[in-house]
C-alpha cells in the first residue's frame, strides 16, 4: 500500500467528504445563485438601457469568482479550529497528502466548474433581458428618428446586441465584431489567464491561511494579505529610495537615468526580454502551487 | 505494542513529560490515570500522532506515529473525550467508515448497538449527546484495530450503559489487542482493566498489572485502628477506617483501585521500592 497516495483511497475520501458536507456545499450554492439573481435584478433595474458588454460581463464574474472562492477556501480545513473536528479528520487513515488533494478537487475544481455554471444561469438571461431591453429601445430611437429627424435616420444602421462573455478567452467588447483583431488586441487576449492564474494563486492562499489560523480564517488571512502589500508596498519604498533622484521608471522594463551636469544625456536602461519572460511565467506560476505545497507542509505539522 | 523512550514534550514552557519511558504490550487493558492536567490526554495524543513530543521515540506497532501514514492510522482508533460524528444516516456513516478500517465487522457493530440500546435507523443529528458516544464507542471496537485509545469514554453514559459499556470491553481481550482508558472515573474501570499506569509530575509513577499489585499489596477495612501504624495509606470511611498494607502475609484481597491511587500518589517512593523488591 503506498503511504503517499493512492487513487482508490483518495477517491474514497472525497466521496466521504462530499457525503458529510453535500449540505453544507449544497447551501452555498443557492447561496451564490440567490445572491447573483439578487445582484442581477438590481443591476439590471439600475443600468437597463446601459450596454452590458462581454468586459463588463466578465467583472461580475471575476469579482463574485475571487468573493466566493476565497471565502470556500477558507473554510475548506476549517475543520482543524476545532479540536473534535480536527482529530476526526487528522486520525482518518489517508495520507496528508490525499487530504490536501481531496481539498484542492473541492476549492479549486468542483467550486470553479459549480461557480461557473451558475454565473452562466443568471448570466444568459440577465444578458438576454438587456438586449432585449436595448433593442426595444433602438426600435423606437430608430422609429422617433424616422418621423422626426428624417436627415439623421439611417435606414442601414442595425442593432449590435451584447454578446456572452466567454471567462475563459479574453476578447475586448469591440473585437466582438472585428473579422481581424488588431495587434494591440491580440497582444490582451490572454489578460483572463492573469486573472486565472491570480485567482488560484489567491484562493490558495486562503485555504493555507484556514490551516495556519482556524477560526476566523477569512478575515484573517485577508488581514495578512494587506499586512504583506503594505510591506511590499513600504520595501519597494525604501529600495527605491536609494536610487539616484535623476532615477526614473518609465516602463515596467525601461528606466532611465539622467546625468545632472548635462541635461541632454539620459542613459535609458531596459531589462532583458528573458527576465520580463521569466518573471512574468514566475508570477503566473510559482505562487498556486507554492501556498499549496506550504500548505501540505502545514498540515502535515498541524498538532491538535 | 507501545513503545515510549526518553521522550520529552513541552507545552507554554512547562514539560508535559520529562524523560518519560513506558512499553504497553498487547492482551491488556491499561487504565491510565493521575491528576488534571498531568498529560494523560496528551499522551494518548502523542501515541497516535496528533501531537509530536519535543524530543524521545515513539512507537507504535512498529510505526512512528508522527508520521501519520495510512497503515499506522488504520491500526488505531481513539474515542477522545471531545469527539465529532457528521451529521449523515447511519448506512452512510457505516459504508465509508468500514472502507477506511479493512478489519471493521459490521455484524460487531449492530451487535454493539444493540447492546447500548442505540436505534440503528436513526440519523446521527437525532441522537443525543450519549448515544453519539455510543456510536463512536461501538465504531471503535468493531474496527478491530490493534490499540484502542479512550480518554474519558464513560463521561455521558448513564449508569446502566456504563455496566453495558463494561461488560462489553471485558469480552474483547484478546492477545492481539491493547486498550488504554484514561479516566477519573475509577469505579468504572472496576473489573475491567488488568494494568493501572499513573502519571504525575511529567514521568510514569507507576506501571503495574492488578494481579502483581494484588500479590504487593493489601485493601482492607478496619475497626481496630492499632493495626493503622503499618499501614501505607489510611483513609476514614463510614464502616471503619480503609487502610492498605503491604502484602506480607500473601492475604488475598481484592484491589480497590481509588485506594490504590491514593496510595501511589501519597508514597511513590515507597511503593517503588515495594514492587522492585
Amino acid at each position: 500500500m503506498n503511504q503517499l497516495f493512492s487513487f482508490s483511497r483518495w477517491w474514497l475520501l472525497v466521496r466521504k467528504t462530499y457525503f458529510e458536507k453535500k449540505r453544507l456545499y449544497l447551501l452555498s450554492a443557492l447561496t451564490i445563485l440567490a445572491l447573483g439573481l439578487a445582484f442581477y435584478i438590481v443591476f439590471l433595474i439600475l443600468n437597463s438601457t446601459g450596454y452590458f458588454g462581454a468586459e463588463l460581463q466578465a467583472g461580475f464574474y471575476f469579482g463574485g469568482l475571487f468573493i466566493t472562492g476565497c471565502l470556500f477556501a477558507s473554510v475548506q480545513f476549517s475543520d482543524l479550529a476545532d479540536k473534535s473536528k480536527g482529530i476526526a479528520f487528522i486520525t482518518l487513515p489517508a495520507s496528508q497528502l490525499e487530504k490536501l488533494l481531496a481539498g484542492v478537487f473541492f476549492s479549486v475544481l468542483v467550486f470553479t466548474v459549480v461557480y461557473t455554471a451558475l454565473f452562466y444561469s443568471v448570466n444568459t438571461p440577465a444578458l438576454k433581458i438587456s438586449n432585449s431591453i436595448r433593442y426595444n429601445v433602438f426600435i423606437t430611437e430608430q422609429e422617433y428618428k424616422r418621423v422626426n429627424y428624417p436627415e439623421t435616420y439611417d435606414s442601414t444602421e442595425r442593432f449590435k446586441p451584447a454578446e456572452l462573455v466567454n471567462v475563459f478567452k479574453y476578447k475586448n467588447d469591440s473585437s466582438y465584431y472585428s473579422d481581424n483583431d488588431s495587434d494591440e488586441e491580440q497582444d490582451v487576449q490572454n489578460i483572463y489567464g492573469y486573472i486565472w492564474m491570480a485567482f488560484l494563486a489567491v484562493q490558495a492562499f486562503y485555504a493555507l491561511g484556514s490551516i495556519y489560523f482556524g477560526a476566523y480564517s477569512f478575515v484573517k488571512t485577508s488581514v495578512s494579505i494587506l499586512g504583506l502589500a503594505v510591506v511590499f508596498f513600504f520595501f519597494g519604498q525604501i529600495i527605491t529610495s536609494f536610487f539616484p533622484s535623476s532615477y526614473e521608471s518609465l516602463n515596467y522594463d525601461l528606466y532611465s537615468l539622467a546625468d545632472n551636469t548635462n541635461i541632454d544625456s539620459t542613459t535609458y536602461y531596459n531589462l532583458p526580454d528573458w527576465l520580463l519572460v521569466f518573471d512574468t511565467w514566475l508570477l503566473q506560476y510559482l505562487f498556486f502551487p507554492l501556498f499549496w505545497f506550504i500548505a501540505y507542509i502545514r498540515l502535515k505539522e498541524k498538532q491538535i | 505494542m507501545v513503545n515510549v523512550s526518553q521522550l520529552q514534550f513541552r507545552y507554554r514552557n512547562k514539560n508535559v513529560f520529562d524523560n518519560l519511558n513506558l512499553t504497553l504490550q498487547g492482551g491488556h487493558i491499561y487504565g491510565l490515570l493521575g491528576k488534571n492536567g498531568s498529560g494523560k490526554s496528551t499522551l494518548l495524543r502523542s501515541l497516535y500522532g496528533l501531537l509530536y513530543p519535543t524530543s524521545g521515540q515513539i512507537n507504535v506497532l512498529g510505526n512512528v506515529p508522527g508520521l501519520r501514514e495510512p497503515k499506522f492510522l488504520q491500526q488505531v482508533f481513539m474515542v477522545p473525550e471531545e469527539f465529532y460524528l457528521p451529521d449523515v444516516k447511519m448506512e452512510e456513516l457505516i459504508h465509508y467508515h468500514a472502507q477506511f478500517y479493512p478489519h471493521f465487522s459490521l455484524s460487531q457493530f449492530q451487535n454493539y448497538l444493540r447492546e447500548f440500546e442505540v436505534p440503528s435507523d436513526n440519523s446521527l443529528q437525532q441522537m443525543s449527546y450519549g448515544q453519539k458516544k455510543k456510536v463512536l464507542i461501538s465504531l471503535g471496537l468493531a474496527s478491530n484495530t490493534p490499540l484502542l485509545l479512550m480518554d474519558e469514554p464513560t463521561n455521558g453514559l448513564d449508569i446502566i450503559s456504563k455496566s453495558q459499556f463494561r461488560k462489553i470491553m471485558s469480552g474483547l481481550v484478546n492477545h492481539d489487542k491493547c486498550m488504554i482508558i484514561s479516566t477519573h472515573q475509577l469505579k468504572d474501570l472496576e473489573n475491567l482493566i488488568d494494568s493501572i499506569v499513573i502519571i504525575d509530575e511529567a514521568k510514569i509513577l507507576f506501571n503495574e498489572n492488578l494481579e502483581h499489585i494484588a500479590q504487593k499489596l493489601c485493601f482492607k477495612i478496619v475497626t481496630d485502628t492499632s493495626s493503622v501504624n503499618t499501614a501505607l495509606f489510611t483513609e476514614p470511611s463510614i464502616t471503619g477506617v480503609a487502610v492498605v498494607y503491604a502484602n506480607t502475609q500473601q492475604e488475598e484481597t481484592k484491589v480497590d483501585l481509588e485506594l490504590l491511587y491514593k496510595t501511589v500518589m501519597a508514597n511513590p517512593a515507597v511503593l517503588n521500592n515495594l514492587f522492585n523488591s
